[in-house]
């Protein structure tokens, strides 16, 4: 399922970023890739963005980019 | 030639304070051949050499497509280098790892610096450095930058590294530079065998605080309540030492100008008292609140919470077509539009860095803060002075969201949007006024000249032709106030302020001098004089003016070396100065309808 499916407070593994190459380039030297866990931590009023967790690593990321990164729910 | 070293690093990592703590205060941008953006550059002595230090932007990817990795690229092609210095955040070397491998694989001499290796504890990371070194093959170093710790140790494995001549010539790093392909399972394989964290990463502190201040509801409303406190701090520390300093500068000008200036002729003596003197004087007396607001600044962008601001009002950007670093860098705006207009950079698309570029100079810059200031010292009671200036914050909030909803159509752009969001960190007193003095210095280097032209030519139109009674309807400024007056009357503008304004467009640091010059008066008595000459429903007509019309010309000349279109300077132009009329008339218009 997509990233954006997840609730606030939720993790899941990811399975596959796909999209954009430069996207895809920025989002793995984030950390975002296949194995990891993603953490989505709150996401911004009017529809904003989300603000994500992965390892020691915060950023927040549009609706539309967290749609490039599927996950697998359940993980941790 | 000296040997030269280049830093390396992610966005975050701390690498500005390394190089700031490795070379002290006396960094320069240098610009290099090939490369279309300074770099800063410092000496640094290393036993009996003194090293060039190069501190190269900060990036993400080696072989990323974003400006700041292409400009990594070329430097790296074309400037030939001895070692490289890769800083990785420690509490981050999950992922940072990636950057050291593509570094490694360059085949320069290298180490690398684990960086706020405090911050890593407090994360519960913990690297086996000597096991790390020994897989990579070159040194790996704890260091805590801001902490100067592990310096050192840095500095004598640097020696120590540069005795080894780089082997790989730059055709060679050229090639080695070209794309390839993610290799994950080394930077696994090497985090497995070193590193140790725990489960769920998270400083609690940042959680705790970013619970409280990205808050879907009370977020937004805080982060407009911080700005207005920091606003009216400013404001209250900055007002007597703003009188202190015009205090000296009257003194020294009776005390040692004046007396040496005696014995030029009459025209000369005026010349150089009534314009170059009391117009530098005007602008000099501003600086504190200047310094003041860097230091202000630069401590919000230490703390992490400049990032959080773009976060909170991200959502409403995308709306008007902009993003979160749009709204940061409007911020940055606030202190000169050219370093934000230069920052746009950071985009990729095209069209978001026009739409960017167009709004940017509404950000109510340093230059204008000083003519407002000025203003509402002299027409409002103190009491209502930061309320007055909140005001005209909102309304160039306003005139900007305005303007990028009237272009967002012209402008549109797809642009993926991704920030990091640092942890909190408590700022540090030596960074935040080494910003400030950056700031100023740039400041009066960039403005200095401008300033003096503009009041010189001031100056003149008012004492000229010769004999004249000074600014009197004869002078030339009185003929050209005559000639525009009926263009401002509508906006109860005095004849003379039109002429400031005209001025203004140089640089708006010239409204305030020029407007003491056209009065013929010293910096001490510009408040009378202004008191004399309008009524706060004027002034305010005049100051919403100054805030929107035109972009100053280094505004202006920056737009368009970024943007390369004459097309968008023009409607930059055409548009701020339709936008300020329209303003302007209609606060005037309505405020004297309603008898005020």
């Amino acid at each position: 399922m997509k990233l954006s499916c997840l609730r606030c407070g939720e993790s899941a593994s990811v399975t596959c970023v796909e999209g954009d190459a430069c996207l895809v380039r920025r989002l793995h030297a984030l950390g975002v890739h296949p194995g990891r866990a993603v953490n989505v931590v709150r996401r911004a009023a009017f529809n904003g963005p989300l603000h994500l967790r992965v390892g020691s690593t915060e950023f927040f990321l549009r609706s539309r980019e967290a749609d490039a990164i599927s996950v697998q729910g359940g993980a941790a | 030639m000296p040997k030269r070293i280049a830093l390396l690093g992610m966005p975050n990592t701390g690498k500005s304070t390394l190089f700031n703590r490795l070379t002290g205060a006396q960094a320069r941008t240098g610009n290099w051949p090939g490369l279309t953006v300074e770099l800063l550059a410092a000496k640094l002595p290393l036993g009996a050499d003194l090293v060039e230090l190069v501190d190269l932007p900060g990036i993400y990817d080696l072989h990323g497509m974003t400006e700041d990795e292409h400009v990594v690229r070329r430097f790296l092609e074309r400037v030939s280098l001895d070692f490289l210095v890769v800083v990785l955040n420690a509490a981050q070397i999950d992922r940072q790892i990636n950057l050291l491998l593509q570094a490694k694989a360059l085949g320069i001499p290298m180490l690398a610096v684990l960086n706020m290796s405090d911050e890593a504890k407090r994360f519960g990371v913990t690297i086996d450095t000597a096991r790390l070194s020994a897989a990579l093959g070159f040194p790996v170093l704890e260091v805590s930058a801001r902490r100067a710790e592990g310096l050192e140790l840095l500095r004598q494995a640097l020696t120590r590294g540069l005795q080894v001549e780089n082997p790989v010539s730059l055709a060679e790093l050229a090639q080695r530079l070209a794309p390839e392909e993610i290799v994950q399972e080394e930077a696994d394989a090497l985090l497995r065998m070193t590193v140790k964290s725990p489960r769920e990463l998270s400083d609690g502190m940042s959680a705790r605080l970013d619970r409280v201040l990205l808050h879907p509801l009370w977020g937004l409303p805080l982060f407009f309540l911080s700005l207005l406190l920091l606003f009216q701090f400013i404001f209250t520390v900055g007002a007597p030492l703003q009188d202190a300093v015009a205090y000296l500068l009257d003194r020294l000008r009776d005390a040692i100008v004046q007396p040496v200036a005696h014995v030029l002729p009459p025209f000369g003596e005026g010349l150089l008292i009534g314009g170059i003197y009391d117009g530098l004087a005007t602008v000099a007396s501003f600086l504190p609140i200047i310094a003041l607001f860097f230091i202000v600044m630069s401590a919000v962008e230490d703390s992490g919470y400049l990032a959080r601001a773009a976060f909170l009002v991200d959502g409403f950007m995308a709306r008007i077509g902009l993003d979160g670093r749009g709204f940061v860098l409007h911020l940055f705006g606030m202190g000169c539009n050219v370093p934000a207009v230069m920052g746009t950079r950071v985009m990729r698309s095209p069209a978001l860095r026009a739409l960017t570029m167009l709004v940017l100079p509404f950000a109510l810059c340093a230059a204008r803060l000083q003519v407002f200031i000025f203003l509402i010292a002299a027409l409002f009671a103190p009491v209502q002075a930061a309320l007055v200036l909140f005001s005209l914050y909102v309304l160039s909030l306003l005139a900007a969201v305005l303007t990028a909803v009237v272009f967002k159509r012209r402008y549109h752009s797809v642009e993926p949007v991704i920030l990091e969001l640092p942890p909190y960190r408590l700022p540090q007193f030596g960074t935040m006024f080494k910003a400030a003095w950056g700031e100023i210095s740039g400041f009066l280097q960039r403005a200095t000249s401008f300033i003096v032209i503009g009041v010189v030519a001031i100056w003149l139109l008012t004492h000229l032709p010769w004999g004249v009674e000074p600014a009197s309807p004869a002078s030339f400024a009185g003929q050209l106030s005559a000639a525009v007056g009926f263009i401002f009357a509508p906006l109860g503008f005095d004849a003379l302020l039109g002429v400031a304004l005209l001025f203004g467009f140089i640089a708006k640091e010239i409204v305030l001098g020029g407007l003491a010059v056209l009065y013929s008066v010293p910096e001490e008595g510009l408040t009378e004089a202004v008191r004399l000459h309008m009524d706060w429903v004027q002034a305010y007509s005049f100051m919403l003016f100054t805030l929107l019309y035109t972009p100053c010309v280094s505004t202006l000349a920056a737009i368009q070396a970024e943007g390369k279109s004459w097309r968008l300077t023009m409607t930059s132009v055409l548009w701020s100065v339709g936008l300020a009329y329209a303003v302007s008339f209609a606060f005037y218009q309505t405020a004297r309808a309603l008898g005020f």
